[in-house]
């Protein structure tokens, strides 16, 4: 589990990769880098779900809020697909990819915010 | 001067008058304690022999006055003696009297320190009531008291100029814990700025250190009287700090039972306590609450002339979750619209609750027309949903909308199928294909399938059984995450064998 931001070519996003599990014992570690990118005023950006292993329900919940949050604020989040369809199956029958702008990768994500 | 050295003192003259003396007296320093006849014979006369009076600290003499015979001195000597003995005597009375007055007084304030305390409950009034208390008995020195309670945050009380309270439990605190005894520091010792002395005194319950009484400043330090005394009071109050952390810990426990009993209460009350007969269809619904209360609900009833079926999961667990589950349910039945404006309506409605609590709901709604079989349904991130026609392979039937609470609009559209005789429909929360066993491994949606498809041709409560007990085994030791919610609806095989289930 884990949470790693990067900077982009564009200084009003930023890539946000999640990895190992995202679920109800996970957020409060991975809610914190993300909620102090709303205070630094970056309200676009990818979140990167290819390392991740596991997702729950508590898990789309944040991607939830974090979603509303940036579109509140003109923003937008896309996603990258996790490389195990495991996590992926769970968004897919929730239907969160008519949600999301997704992408396989980074830069496939990035094209959803930049265009 | 005390009476029984007074008689003495006139007895010891009778004998001394007897042998011509002309005057006795008892010297302290230049002064005149006792004399006999008189002041004037004393003074009048010349001393023929003084002794000490032993053994009290002040110079006590005993003088004789007048021509006497031999002897005399020795004689003196032992009159001195007994006079010391007497005031030896006196003396120790005198302490033990002052000892019993203080013993009173102390008794007293601990009598008006257990009153004081007996009607606080909650640790916090307790030590605040401890502190002004010994504060009082003390007259002039600061007073802390910092209790550490097994759960939760210290909580401190009192004051002092030179140490705040959290700077004293930051100081001392762990460190009497450690030592389990009482510490006296004086100014000589490692002090913070503005205290003079400090008393650290232990208070115990179940042998480890849950508080400690801090008295600073106290003018002329710790005499053992004063120690004495607050170890009292600090053994009488760790009986009081342990009934407060008892009564804290009781109360904590009690609000956590009563809000897991009520989120059960509502959840239970809001699945129906048995399912309304549905012409032609066979109906099985369990639920099954993990351990924690969580959000999955499910429905069914009488709808006009169709059945109206529910089955949802709020994400989260807890009061919320039900809370937001009742709130679902009520906006969830159809009266007269189809599923679509169904969930678009409970979107509607709940979207802005959901989004306060940064939750969502999966649902599939659905109504059926027991004359033509005629079911539709629309379904918002729900999963599983499974049509198993009697004959042909069994599929999931997948959402077309995000669950409730995602975007402001609902995008489920209604769906159909005719449901023909021996038909079924299954839905069920995701909590049952995604079952671990101990091994990490998980059911699985296709495990699901297989097993509905196999076992199609039994009855829908068959089906159900069968599902509950073979995804139970599955998962074996290892504790269920999540609600597990199923149910199964089958058309009956041939109008003829019809009615409900």
């Amino acid at each position: 589990m884990g949470v790693d931001v990067h900077e982009t070519e564009d200084p009003g996003i930023r890539v946000v990769a999640l990895t190992g599990r995202v679920d109800a014992f996970t957020i409060p570690e991975l809610r914190q880098p993300i909620e102090a990118l709303f205070d630094a005023g970056i309200v676009r950006m990818v979140i990167d779900l290819s390392g991740v292993a596991f997702l729950d329900s508590a898990g789309m919940a944040l991607l939830v809020k974090v979603l509303k949050l940036a579109r509140a604020q003109d923003g937008d989040v896309a996603l990258v697909w996790s490389q195990i369809e495991a996590a992926n199956r769970v968004l897919k029958l929730t239907k969160f990819d008519r949600v999301f702008c997704t992408g396989d990768d980074v830069n496939a994500a990035l094209a959803c915010l930049t265009t | 001067m005390i009476a029984t050295l007074r008689r003495e003192f006139r007895r010891l003259w009778s004998a001394w008058e007897a042998a011509q003396a002309v005057a006795l007296a008892l010297w302290q320093g230049d002064h005149l304690l006792l004399a006999q006849p008189d002041a004037a014979a004393v003074r009048q006369a010349q001393a023929v022999d003084c002794v000490a009076v032993a053994p009290l600290g002040e110079p006590l003499h005993l003088c004789v006055y007048g021509a006497l015979p031999a002897g005399a001195l020795a004689r003196l000597k032992a009159d001195a003696f007994l006079l010391g003995r007497l005031l030896h005597k006196e003396g120790e009375l005198d302490a033990m009297a002052t000892d019993f007055v203080a013993q009173q007084d102390q008794l007293l304030a601990l009598y008006k320190l257990a009153r004081a305390i007996r009607s606080q409950v909650d640790l916090p009034s307790l030590l605040q009531t401890l502190a002004d208390e010994v504060r009082g008995l003390l007259g002039g020195a600061d007073v802390i008291l910092m209790a550490r309670p097994p759960q939760g945050v210290p909580v401190l009380a009192g004051g002092s100029e030179g140490a705040t309270p959290q700077d004293a439990y930051d100081l001392w605190f762990d460190a009497i814990a450690l030592v389990n005894q009482r510490v006296k520091m004086e100014s000589s010792d490692d002090l913070p700025p503005g205290v003079e002395n400090v008393l650290l005194i232990p208070m115990r319950v179940d042998e480890a250190v849950t508080a400690v009484l801090a008295v600073l400043n106290h003018p002329g330090g710790f005499p053992m009287p004063t120690i004495k005394l607050l170890e009292a009071v600090a053994e009488q109050a760790a009986t009081h700090v342990e009934n407060a952390l008892r009564y804290e810990e009781k109360l904590r426990q009690t609000r956590l039972l009563a809000q897991m009993a009520l989120a059960r209460q509502v959840q239970a009350s809001l699945l129906p306590e048995r399912l309304p007969p549905v012409p032609g269809l066979e109906v099985w619904a369990a639920s099954i609450a993990a351990l924690e209360v969580g959000g999955d609900f499910y429905d069914l009833a009488a709808d006009g002339d169709l059945a109206a079926l529910s089955l949802g999961d709020v994400s989260g667990k807890g009061m919320s979750a039900a809370m937001l589950m009742a709130m679902a349910r009520v906006v969830l039945r159809p009266r007269g619209r189809t599923p679509r404006q169904v969930l678009a309506h409970a979107n509607e409605r709940l979207y802005d609750d959901l989004t306060r609590v940064g939750a969502f709901i999966t649902v599939i709604v659905a109504t059926y027309a027991p004359e033509s079989g005629l079911l539709t349904y629309a379904n918002a991130g729900h999963s599983p949903v499974i049509y198993c026609p009697a004959q042909g392979a069994a599929r999931i039937l997948e959402a077309d909308s995000p669950p409730l609470g995602v975007l402001p609009q609902s995008m489920a559209q209604d769906h159909s199928l005719t449901l023909q005789a021996g038909d079924l429909f299954v839905i069920a929360s995701d909590g049952l294909p995604e079952t671990f066993n101990a091994a990490g491994e998980m059911f699985g949606y296709d495990a699901m399938l297989a097993l509905i498809e196999a076992n199609r041709a039994r009855s829908a409560a068959q089906i159900g059984d069968l599902l509950e007990t073979t995804i139970s085994a599955f998962r074996g030791d290892s504790d269920p995450s999540d609600d597990r919610t199923l149910m199964v609806v089958r058309r009956v095989p041939g109008p003829d064998e019809g009615g409900a289930a």
